[in-house]
């Protein structure tokens, strides 16, 4: 009885170091090197179904599925999880999810939006700007001096020609049209 | 052309020396040669996958030989140190090593004449893989239950297996945790509960070495399931097989061991062809010096070019590990046992300490007290494996959640 005390104790014990320990720190682009093992990354959320979500970090996206599901489109998150495999690919089962940065935490020009985009599309973005040519059910921002603009979704959008607006919603790319848009959006 | 194939052989020979290296440092796993590997400029393509797939495959001859005569165990040797050990306190160390060699040797020849048919059960249209991992966590679930039921005392057994358990969560967590927790619960709790006897004189005898077919053929069918399925080692599959081929003596269990980790490797190298899928650490490192074709009608050159440096490398390793063993067991009776032990003991913890520092030492040492509990309790060591089973069966329940 005295080993199972003392083998529980150092179980305990081993409990504690590994709540102090921290698993590596991984870009998104090297976790094929961690297949099976614990890691942190961070990334963009671009993608939400059901249990999953999709990140993204530069050039790399990757699948997390986690209990965890309030976030938004454009949340900067930080996640602890095992490295694993689903239908061929690689993908994260989370064990914890921070989140680092909300995707309202900043507002950007349209200038700005249009030399980054690669960073923001598929994210909630939030956008200042003037609007434009306003329609039933979309209207057209744009920037100050009207050389940059962008179609809005927006339902019974009735606004004055010029008028400044800020414009919470997703970035996103028709690749028929060829033209970037913004769906779900509020306007303030 | 010919310098093809002298650099074909020669990367073959650089590969098996690097194996015997690795075979014969406890702890030392070809994986980490592997990653290591990846930062030499100079190597690249086919030459490096020769290399590691020659040095992984030849690891698995080779590891039989700390596993016997100074009971370390990595993962894939953890549950042969108890038949391995048990035979040179008889004096058949060299015996053990012999018959490791064989079935290994044999393993490779089962395992070339099963690649069709492995490749046509894994592959498609038949995707067995998806099958065996829908299965896999009630297959994990009922070794477990079959584990601990058919131990004699089965209150104790659960003990065991639960606290083994507990811990392999808890280490889970923590960085380069297998080779600690194996060498402390199958190695240094041996070796401390070891009886102070004399160490008899090696007989080296090569007559009346029986392997027979179905321990061949249970190791390999284990290794077979092993590869395809990610996060389930070999130690899992040697516990498979063995239950599998249950009531075997000390030498079908070593002959089973043995042929399921050198089939283990064989098959991780097969998968990344016919799958495209990398199971071990060494076919992650393959993958990445190697742009790999998929195997669809006929076999892609480059994995025709691996086996036949497998077959090479498996012929050399066979010998070599006779040749090393042979020696070894031919002077180990000159040491003094309980200097063996201590010698054992101190080679076990210097290695923790070098591959997995501080961390690892307090891994070791809790595993060594769950070790010795197993002992004392009279409880059947393969109890232990609660220490990998649990967690697995944890995270294919998770998959299963998420998958199915």
């Amino acid at each position: 009885m005295k080993y199972v005390i003392l083998a529980i104790a150092g179980i305990a014990f081993l409990y504690g170091v590994s709540q102090l320990y921290s698993p590596p720190h991984v870009d998104l682009g090297n976790i094929w090197e961690y297949e099976g093992k614990e890691i942190i990354t961070e990334g963009k959320i671009i993608n939400k179904i059901g249990s999953m979500f999709e990140i993204r970090n530069g050039n790399y996206t990757c699948y997390v599925y986690s209990w965890k599901k309030d976030f938004s489109y454009g949340d900067f998150v930080k996640i602890r999880g095992n490295v694993g495999e689903k239908n061929g690919m690689l993908v994260i089962y989370a064990n914890e999810i921070k989140l680092l940065k909300k995707w309202d935490g900043e507002t950007l020009t349209l200038p700005y939006l249009a030399e980054n985009f690669i960073d923001y599309i598929d994210c909630n973005v939030s956008i200042v700007g003037h609007v434009y040519d306003s329609c039933p059910d979309y209207f057209y921002l744009i920037d100050e001096y009207n050389v940059y603009r962008i179609k809005v979704y927006y339902e019974n959008s009735s606004f004055e020609k010029f008028q400044k607006v800020v414009v919470k919603g997703r970035l996103r790319y028709n690749s028929h049209r060829m033209e970037f848009y913004i769906e779900g959006a509020n306007v303030e | 052309m010919l310098n093809e194939l002298a650099a074909i052989i020669s990367f073959s020979f650089l590969g098996f020396l690097i194996g015997i290296a690795t075979g014969l440092i406890p702890g030392f796993h070809t994986n980490n040669v592997a990653i290591t590997l990846l930062s030499l400029p100079f190597l690249n393509d086919l030459k490096a996958a020769i290399l590691i797939s020659s040095a992984a495959i030849t690891h698995t001859f080779l590891d039989i030989i700390p596993s016997t005569f100074i009971g370390a165990p990595e993962e894939d040797t953890a549950l042969v140190i108890l038949p391995a050990h048990s035979m040179l306190l008889k004096g058949l160390g060299y015996k053990a090593i012999s018959i490791s060699a064989q079935a290994s040797m044999l393993s490779v020849i089962a395992s070339f004449m099963l690649l069709l048919p492995f490749k046509f059960f894994i592959g498609s249209p038949i995707n067995f893989y998806i099958i065996i991992q829908k299965a896999m966590p009630f297959i994990l679930i009922a070794i477990s239950v079959f584990v601990v039921a058919t131990s004699r005392n089965i209150k104790n057994a659960f003990l065991i297996f639960m606290l083994a358990g507990l811990f392999g969560i808890v280490i889970s967590h923590l960085p380069n945790s297998i080779f600690p927790a194996l060498a402390g619960l199958f190695g240094a709790s041996t070796i401390i509960m070891a009886k102070k006897e004399e160490l008899p004189e090696q007989k080296i005898d090569e007559s009346d070495e029986n392997i027979e077919g179905l321990d061949i053929a249970s190791g390999v069918l284990a290794g077979g399931v092993v590869a395809i399925l990610p996060g389930v080692s070999s130690a899992i599959a040697t516990t498979m097989a063995l239950e599998a081929r249950k009531g075997s003596n000390e030498e079908n269990a070593i002959a089973i061991l043995s042929a399921t980790n050198t089939a283990t490797n064989f098959f991780v190298i097969a998968t990344l062809f016919i799958l495209l899928k990398a199971r071990s650490g060494f076919a992650i490192a393959m993958q990445h010096f190697l742009s790999i074709s998929k195997w669809n009608n006929t076999p892609p050159q480059p994995l025709l070019i691996i086996l036949a440096s497998l077959l090479l490398s498996s012929i050399l390793s066979f010998y070599a590990t006779k040749f090393i063993g042979k020696i070894i067991a031919r002077n180990i009776s000159r040491i003094n046992y309980s200097i063996l032990l201590i010698l054992s003991l101190a080679i076990i913890i210097a290695m923790v300490t070098i591959f997995s520092g501080m961390i690892g030492l307090a891994i070791f040492i809790v595993a060594t007290i769950i070790g010795i509990n197993c002992l004392k309790m009279n409880v059947r060591r393969s109890n232990l494996m609660g220490v990998l089973l649990i967690p697995l069966i944890l995270f294919y329940i998770r998959l299963y959640i998420h998958l199915f």
